[in-house]
């Protein structure tokens, strides 16, 4: 059932990069969480991966005031060391927006922030650092807010350190409640990446990557290991979110990573990017109300091995944001059809580019560089930033730059907004 | 008549308590619930693909902690008293709140599984519905039991309302239930009226464990009294017959 990429994609990535994880943004937070800012985002904190020789070494959380005109627009205004380089990835608020839960995928900790008392400084308020030997799954990697709980996608398992995985549920105090195996049954994988969900239709996507043998890997040695290139997820799996029992596995090759539903009422479908296939796939229900999950686009040109990343999706569902790693590349779809995305737009971000994160209102767009420690490009090609941009519906305009590496402060990675006048408001 | 034409009509009640108590001694009262009849809609979630009744686990995500409450009449009363021994579904509110997707959602949805619930022998008598208030400087057992009598018919699942001597009473409860709240003030600092605060139903189970938490995004009727029916297969012994009204 897994496809391969090919050889040539195999080189490819020798030559500089990789794909890999991400997600962001205001319209990909969980529907159950309160306080989505649809106004003008205040702060923007960016989870660092410590980089060796670069400042402290140390991963971080990394606050930005984004506030047009403020004195210091642009500029860091907060930083906060947990210690150590453990594989700073993604993040991920309480349903209430007052914690930020960000994992590490090699030591698997996680670190839990106040943002709500004071968000221009986050407070690191508890350590997790139980969570493979009270699970068994290692690589905390997708972070979603279901009420009073955190659900967790876990990258990969304490005992083989593969692709073979499950979800966590923690209550917002830290506490574990359970843990949920992905299928291994019915074309199930076991592989895991991303959760999205569907409360009105009580169902829950998830998407697979790849285990810690392989994400911990130095690229050019991944790619040439024949055996480790065969471990990577081909399947997304559509839940019953309050049964948390699989319903259905789609076949979708290529490492599908994130997945955003549509958020424009009435409109159920979901769309995820293949970063081996470079291709966008549609879940949707067919005439007889059967989920299914289609390619429905190329990102670029698949032969070149762009290697789609992060995404980014418009909240009336209108169009996505798509970066593709390789070349560096912010790619925008008109997804008016969501059966026929085009390309409509693209422009280079810099020699890298993995995260991007647009606000509710689609007319601030953020980037950040950083996939894995060990799978960013190297030398000169390792640039690190954040650059925020603002889109008038025609053109990126580059509004500042954060050279993460002249700042001292690591690899760029996970994006989150926050403002400090906050009113709790429906999802 | 339709789950959703059922929980529209619910959120009158609320107004029509109001009206009355508006008569004795607090007719400021009325407008604000006025306005969250009609908002309330606005707000509905749906809910669709449940799986069946007893077909799967809620899981224990936290203990209900305790609390000293004050109860309709004025009297001391343990939060236990009103979160063991059957199925609970608690809600945190304020007589004054208006927000659509907060208290009027919450009201309109206690009331339509008071009246479904009524009519399912599985949860007569094993369901209880508790409103816990999150303003008791303006909601005094006075307010609670003028609430109260609005919503507890004889034949009815019970329908508690409950408040605190005071906001540090009240204070470690929301604080252990996960319940955020912020008081609006003016640029003076004074408290303003709305008291910000994320919506959230707990459901417990007799034992006193949290079972699930709604919020607006996936609080529906239909929802709610699925979960109920599942607990209560869990728990056939759970009785509300003693439940405080």
């Amino acid at each position: 059932m897994k496809s391969l990429p090919s050889r040539a994609v195999l080189c490819a990535l020798l030559l500089g990069g990789a794909f890999a994880p991400a997600i962001a943004d205001e319209t990909c937070n969980s529907p159950f969480m309160s306080g989505l800012i649809k106004g003008q985002e205040q702060y923007l904190h960016v989870w660092t991966l410590g980089e060796k020789g670069v400042g402290d070494g140390s991963d971080k959380l990394v606050t930005i005031d984004v506030v047009p005109g403020s004195a210091t627009y642009g500029k860091v205004i907060h930083t906060i060391a947990v210690g150590g380089r453990g594989e700073a990835h993604h993040m991920g608020f309480t349903d209430d927006r007052k914690y930020l839960w960000a994992g590490r995928l090699d030591d698997s900790k996680i670190f839990i922030f106040d943002v709500g008392s004071d968000p221009s400084t986050p407070k690191l308020v508890k350590t997790v650092d139980n969570l493979a030997e009270s699970t068994g799954y290692v690589g905390p990697h997708t972070f979603y807010a279901l009420p009073g709980r955190m659900l967790v996608q876990a990258l990969s398992n304490k005992k083989d350190h593969g692709g073979v995985t499950g979800l966590i549920t923690y209550n917002n105090a830290g506490e574990l409640v359970t843990t949920t195996p992905m299928p291994l049954n019915d074309g199930g994988d076991g592989y895991g990446y991303d959760i999205a969900i569907n409360p009105a239709q009580n169902r829950m996507l998830t998407s697979s990557f790849t285990g810690w043998t392989n994400y911990m890997m130095d690229l050019s040695q991944l790619i040439q290991d024949d055996s480790a290139m065969k471990n990577f997820g081909n399947t997304m799996v559509m839940w019953d979110l309050k049964a948390m029992k699989p319903l259905k596995v789609f076949s979708v090759p290529g490492a599908p990573l994130e997945i955003r539903w549509a958020l424009k009422p009435g409109a159920n479908w979901a769309i995820t990017a293949g970063a081996l296939t470079s291709k966008l796939y549609l879940i949707k229900q067919d005439d007889k109300n059967e989920w299914q999950a289609k390619a429905v686009a190329d990102v670029g040109d698949p032969s070149k091995i762009p290697l789609p990343v992060d995404i980014s999706i418009s909240s009336d569902a209108s169009s996505l944001w798509v970066n593709t790693f390789m070349d560096g590349t912010a790619r925008l779809f008109d997804l008016s059809n969501p059966e026929a995305p085009k390309q409509v737009y693209a422009k280079k971000i810099g020699a890298q580019v993995n995260m991007v994160s647009q606000s509710w209102d689609g007319k601030r767009v953020y980037f950040t560089t950083s996939l894995l420690a060990n799978w960013d490009k190297k030398n000169a090609d390792n640039e690190q930033f954040l650059k925020g941009y603002s889109w008038d519906g025609k053109e990126l305009r580059e509004d500042f730059v954060v050279d993460f590496h002249k700042e001292g402060l690591g690899r760029a990675h996970h994006m989150k907004f926050t403002a400090r006048a906050q009113k709790a408001e429906a999802p | 008549m339709t789950g959703k034409a059922r929980q529209t009509e619910g959120a009158r009640a609320p107004f029509a308590a109001f009206v009355g108590l508006a008569l004795v001694s607090a007719a400021l009262l009325a407008a604000p619930l006025r306005a969250a009849e009609t908002r309330a809609q606005a707000a509905k979630a749906e809910a669709a693909n449940l799986p069946r009744p007893g077909a799967y686990v809620l899981q224990r995500i936290q203990r209900a902690p305790e609390a000293q409450l004050l109860d309709a009449e004025g009297r001391a009363a343990q939060l236990s008293a009103y979160t063991r021994g059957a199925v609970t579904a608690l809600a945190f509110f304020y007589a004054h709140c208006v927000d659509p997707a907060g208290c009027p959602l919450a009201w309109s949805t206690f009331e339509t599984v008071a009246r479904d619930a009524n009519d399912d022998p599985l949860l007569k008598s094993r369901l209880r519905l508790v409103f816990a208030s999150l303003d008791p400087e303006h909601d005094t057992p006075n307010v609670m039991r003028l609430l109260q009598s609005s919503e507890n018919e004889a034949d009815k699942v019970p329908w508690a309302f409950v408040t605190s001597r005071s906001l540090s009473d009240l204070s470690p409860l929301i604080a252990q239930m996960g319940q955020d709240i912020a008081f609006e003030a003016d640029p003076t600092g004074r408290r303003s009226g709305a008291i910000n605060h994320m919506l959230k139903i707990f459901l417990i189970d007799p034992d006193g464990w949290v079972r699930e938490i709604y919020s607006a995004a996936f609080l529906t009727p239909e929802n709610l009294l699925n979960d109920a029916r599942t607990l209560a297969m869990e728990f056939p012994e759970a009785n509300n017959a003693g439940a405080a009204r």
